[in-house]
Order: structure tokens, then C-alpha cells, then sequence
């Protein structure tokens, strides 16, 4: 007996059902999706454009995943290398570094009109910035987006001890920044 | 795996009694532990999406894709094929020169690390001297295909030199 996640791997690999079949996997992860790109990108407008080309990407490359791995957690990971990427390549455009960029956009956060957090949001956002890139993913998929150890190490490739110590390292070093600032 | 019941908040628009936050980080932080994030998670990431944003998404991810659908992915490959080229050859220089001629065999495509090429690659695309949209240096890493034994068949030596000289800014450096 097929799962529904299979069913729908099938008939987006089905030249005559592929279509309908990526709409119904836009509709199902476009919010959980959106939200991953957006806690690594901040930005809307970036979000945005990163979400479609990750969808484009899923879409393109169907075809290729063998199910080695759950749907979602290949799609996760196209979408973070999609994040990362559209970053280094802004910065690159914009003759900055990655971690400049970032300052950046934190630092226009409170003007951003798609931003409406509390000053303890802003705060906290600063604080995950502070964090190395893998511990921010880390803290964004277990804190906002809460995912499970076992989904995140799928996701991550790494194991579930590791994310776990990685997690709270993470929230310890938000915690000392909240208290200091 | 949860889908789309994205339980925190788009809009983080919530009341709060007077002086909340001014008294909340100490009140909070005096006995923090790793739990008491938990506090603060109830007003979200502080994000929010303009209206009816996903209402629209699917139409505008699809139409983007007619849109792309033609010829993408044969300049694609066609780009890499060539960065490819162009590496692959830099790389067998280099091991031709590590091997002076008489004792060496002769060095051919299979001779390449393609791990080695991919993080000239890699590199080359962070550093900014290839220059690969975001879209196609995704594609190119996360497809986990780098190219194919029979896309070399249709390149020349003279193609990959000429490709060389035009695009690596001081070839004789590399090839000495």
C-alpha cells in the first residue's frame, strides 16, 4: 500500500499528472517552506523570490529523486541551499560580504513594513544572527518551526545527539545575549 | 511531518499590558533556562507576509514556470559542460606537469576528481570568478549531477583551450 506522500511522488514523476500534482505540493508546504526561507532570509521580497525558485527547482528535478530521503526533507534542502545562495550572490552584487548583508538587513528590520515583531522579537532575531549559520538553522527549525530531531537530522544530514548539543548551545548563547543587551 | 498548520504567527499585532516588555526580559532572564525561550516563542518571529500572499502563490510559481520552461536546461548544461571543460582541463595540466612526459600515462577525463572540480567550482562561484546564477549553482549542486561522460564526447581540446583563453584571466599562469 502506497503512502500519500509516494502517491504524490508518482504522479508528479507522471508527465500527464505532474501539473496537478505540483499544485497540490505547492498548497501543501508553501507555508512551511515560506517560513524556513523566511527565518534564514528575513526579507519578504527575498523570501519570495527564493520560494519559487525552489519550487521550480522540486519541480525540475522530480524526476531525479529516487526517495531515498522523505519529500520534504529534499525539498528543505533545496530550499536552504536556495537561501544560502541567494545571499552569497546578493552580497556578491551588492560588493559586500554575506555577514555585512545580513547587518544589514537586520538593521533595516525595524523598518521593514513585512516586520511587525515586538522589540524582544527584534532582539531575539539579533541574537540568532550572532550564532554560526548551522546553529542558526538549527535554533530557526527546532524554535520557530518546530520541527522534530529525527525530521531535522534527515534534513541537516547530521545526527540527532549532534543537533540536539548543537540546539543548546544555540539557545544558551541567545539566552547570554538577551541577558547582556 | 506537519504541512502547511503553521502555528506561529504571520503577525505578531498582540496587545500587551503597559510597561510588559520593559519589565519582561528582566523578570524572564533572572531565572533563564533553556525552557523559558518558550515565553517569548508565543509572539512569533515578528514576520509577516503581505495579504492573501499564498492565495496566489501556486498560479504565479506555475506561470513562472511556463514561463522558464524552454531551453533552460540546455543552456544549463551547456554552461556547465563548459566550466566543467575548462576545470577538467586546468586539472589535467596540472597533473601533467606534476608527471613529466615519459613516465606518466596518459591523463584523460576519468583522471579528473570530480569532488576536486566541484570545489573549484564551489569556490570559484563564492569568490565570484564564475559566475553561476543562483538558480543554476543550485541546480548544479543539488541535481548532484555534475555532467555526463557522453557530454565530453561532443567537446574538442581546441574547444576547451580557446574556451581558456577567453574566459581564465591569465591562462599561461595556470598552464606553466
Amino acid at each position: 500500500m502506497q503512502t500519500s506522500e509516494e502517491q504524490l511522488i508518482e504522479k508528479l514523476q507522471n508527465r500527464s499528472t505532474s501539473h496537478e500534482a505540483f499544485r497540490e505540493l505547492i498548497s501543501l508546504y508553501k507555508e512551511r517552506l515560506y517560513w524556513h526561507i523566511r527565518n534564514i532570509a528575513k526579507d519578504h521580497n527575498d523570501t519570495d523570490d527564493i520560494l519559487q525558485n525552489t519550487f521550480i527547482k522540486v519541480f525540475r528535478n522530480i524526476n531525479q529523486f529516487k526517495g531515498e530521503s522523505k519529500l520534504y526533507s529534499w525539498m528543505y534542502r533545496i530550499a536552504t541551499n536556495e537561501s544560502i545562495t541567494f545571499i552569497n550572490k546578493k552580497a556578491r552584487r551588492l560588493k559586500i560580504s554575506s555577514e555585512e548583508l545580513k547587518d544589514q538587513i537586520l538593521d533595516n528590520l525595524e523598518s521593514d513594513v513585512y516586520f511587525d515583531g515586538a522589540e524582544i522579537q527584534l532582539k531575539l532575531q539579533k541574537a540568532i544572527a550572532t550564532l554560526p549559520q548551522k546553529q542558526q538553522q538549527v535554533f530557526n527549525m527546532k524554535y520557530f518551526e518546530e520541527l522534530k530531531y529525527r525530521e531535522m537530522a534527515e534534513i541537516l544530514n547530521t545526527s540527532e545527539g549532534a543537533l540536539k548539543a548543537s540546539y543548546h548551545i544555540a539557545a544558551k548563547k541567545i539566552e547570554e545575549f538577551l541577558k547582556c543587551n | 511531518m506537519k504541512t502547511n498548520k503553521s502555528k506561529y504567527p504571520k503577525n505578531t499585532g498582540f496587545k500587551v499590558p503597559e510597561n510588559y516588555f520593559s519589565n519582561l526580559e528582566n523578570d524572564i532572564m533572572a531565572c533563564i533556562d533553556t525552557a523559558d525561550l518558550s515565553e517569548m516563542k508565543e509572539a512569533g518571529s515578528g514576520f509577516s507576509t503581505p495579504e492573501a500572499y499564498f492565495d496566489t502563490l501556486e498560479d504565479r510559481v506555475l506561470g513562472k514556470l511556463e514561463d522558464n520552461k524552454s531551453g533552460v536546461v540546455s543552456i544549463f548544461r551547456k554552461e556547465y559542460l563548459y566550466y566543467a571543460a575548462a576545470v577538467a582541463a586546468i586539472f589535467v595540466l596540472m597533473l601533467g606537469n606534476f608527471f613529466p612526459s615519459g613516465q606518466a600515462e596518459p591523463v584523460g577525463w576519468d583522471d579528473i576528481e570530480v569532488s576536486a572540480m566541484e570545489s573549484y567550482l564551489e569556490e570559484g562561484y563564492e569568490m565570484g570568478y564564475i559566475d553561476l546564477s543562483s538558480s543554476e549553482y543550485s541546480d548544479f549542486f543539488v541535481s548532484g549531477d555534475l555532467v555526463n561522460d557522453s557530454d565530453f564526447d561532443e567537446v574538442t581540446s581546441e574547444a576547451v583551450f580557446e574556451y581558456i583563453d577567453e574566459n581564465i584571466e591569465d591562462p599561461s599562469y595556470i598552464m606553466e
